[in-house]
């Protein structure tokens, strides 16, 4: 017996138990990258969670209009997007000015560059230099992190054509590695 | 370290940092929380529901009462459209009480029940009389008369038949003759003149 026969009550919502048993299955199924592409703006477990929930909550709101799997997946996905951005703290122009001690205590350890990436310090610096990107940047870079979106997907989630996803990408990988091998440089040039 | 070392480094750098950047795993059982979560967001809604219905039978009924007691305040009988005041002794001279205006004043009911003016208008009218199409115009009972009609009916025909106690006693008396005797004065004045 699906969860969500117990849920449905006084909603545009399904009823029948293969309704909710289907609900449930695209939860099982979505709720990962829900969470992830929520993960990726807000970088708080539990703040990506509620996110999360309540994408699922719109979902269920808005489950008979929703046109089968793959459209329920992009809708979710740009669902969660703008929760999270809704969620989000405004953004705030980040400095790398403090990241100094960050780079040179990996780089004084001797660390690998595996090593270093899942450092906790890394990912600080990571998610700065991405936050220091402009909108129009960070935001395809952002989605970009989320391994199971492919382009397409991010292009219907950021409502831009493909091609320009490809080219954002491009340009903002490119800021990122400039501004990346600055700070180095910076301190080991 | 030279240049394509370092561009190198870089790369792999950031490949990974990106890589690794969003893929985190949630806490285990993050479906089950989001269908509980969803659970409880349906009955809180369904809750609100049940409150807006339940609130919006109460506002109909309130509205609905209100409606039915404003009808039966409107069903007080109008006064006619138009009615003739008149003075004691004017007109047919038959009628007499208190009348207020001057004879012939005619007053204007008010088109609308409302009832304030309704109010005012009947008030001019309980101290008005109203001309009636059945000449005489009946009057209502005064008190006395009332009372008079009620002791007639409970009182039995033959009673009422029966001559009282002042009647038999006017009976019983006795009218002697008038005797009037002739004045002295005047016979005597008149043998004079002869």
């Amino acid at each position: 017996m699906g969860v969500l026969e117990q849920v449905s009550m006084g909603e545009p919502i399904p009823v029948a138990a293969d309704a909710a048993d289907e609900f449930e299955a695209v939860v099982r199924a979505h709720s990962r990258v829900v969470y992830r592409i929520a993960y990726s703006v807000l970088r708080n477990h539990h703040d990506a969670e509620d996110a999360t929930q309540e994408t699922f909550i719109r979902c269920l709101r808005w489950w008979k209009r929703l046109d089968p799997l793959r459209d329920r997946r992009a809708w979710l996905a740009r669902t969660a997007w703008r929760i999270a951005l809704d969620r989000r703290p405004k953004h705030r122009e980040v400095s790398l000015d403090n990241v100094a001690e960050t780079v040179s205590a990996m780089r004084a350890s001797g660390a690998g560059v595996e090593e270093m990436a899942t450092n906790q310090q890394m990912e600080t610096l990571i998610g700065r230099l991405i936050n220091s990107l402009p909108q129009e940047l960070r935001e395809p870079m952002l989605l970009s992190t989320v391994e199971e979106l492919t382009s397409p997907e991010i292009a219907e989630v950021l409502g831009i054509p493909d091609g320009s996803v490809r080219t954002r990408l491009m340009r903002a990988r490119q800021v990122l590695k400039e501004k990346l091998s600055a700070v180095l440089e910076g301190h080991h040039g | 370290m030279d240049e394509k070392e370092r561009n190198q480094f870089v790369d792999e750098l950031l490949d990974a940092s990106l890589a690794g950047y969003s893929t985190v795993t949630p806490r285990p059982g993050l479906e089950g929380r989001i269908l509980a979560h969803v659970r409880a967001a349906q009955a809180r809604r369904s809750w609100f529901v049940w409150a807006g219905w339940l609130g919006a039978g109460a506002t109909a009924a309130l509205i609905v009462i209100g409606v039915f007691s404003l009808a039966h305040r409107v069903t007080i009988p109008a006064p006619p459209k138009t009615v003739e005041v008149l003075k004691p002794g004017v007109g047919l001279g038959l009628r007499k009480g208190p009348v207020a205006g001057p004879p012939h004043q005619q007053i204007k009911a008010p088109r609308k029940p409302e009832i304030q003016r309704a109010r005012s208008v009947n008030a001019l009218v309980t101290r008005a009389e109203v001309r009636q199409p059945v000449f005489p115009s009946p009057a209502p009972l005064t008190s006395e008369e009332k009372l008079l009609m009620q002791y007639v009916h409970a009182t039995p025909a033959a009673v009422l038949s029966a001559p009282s106690t002042e009647t038999a006693q006017i009976a019983e008396i006795q009218i002697k003759d008038l005797e009037i005797p002739p004045l002295a004065d005047e016979t005597a004045d008149s043998k004079n003149k002869q």
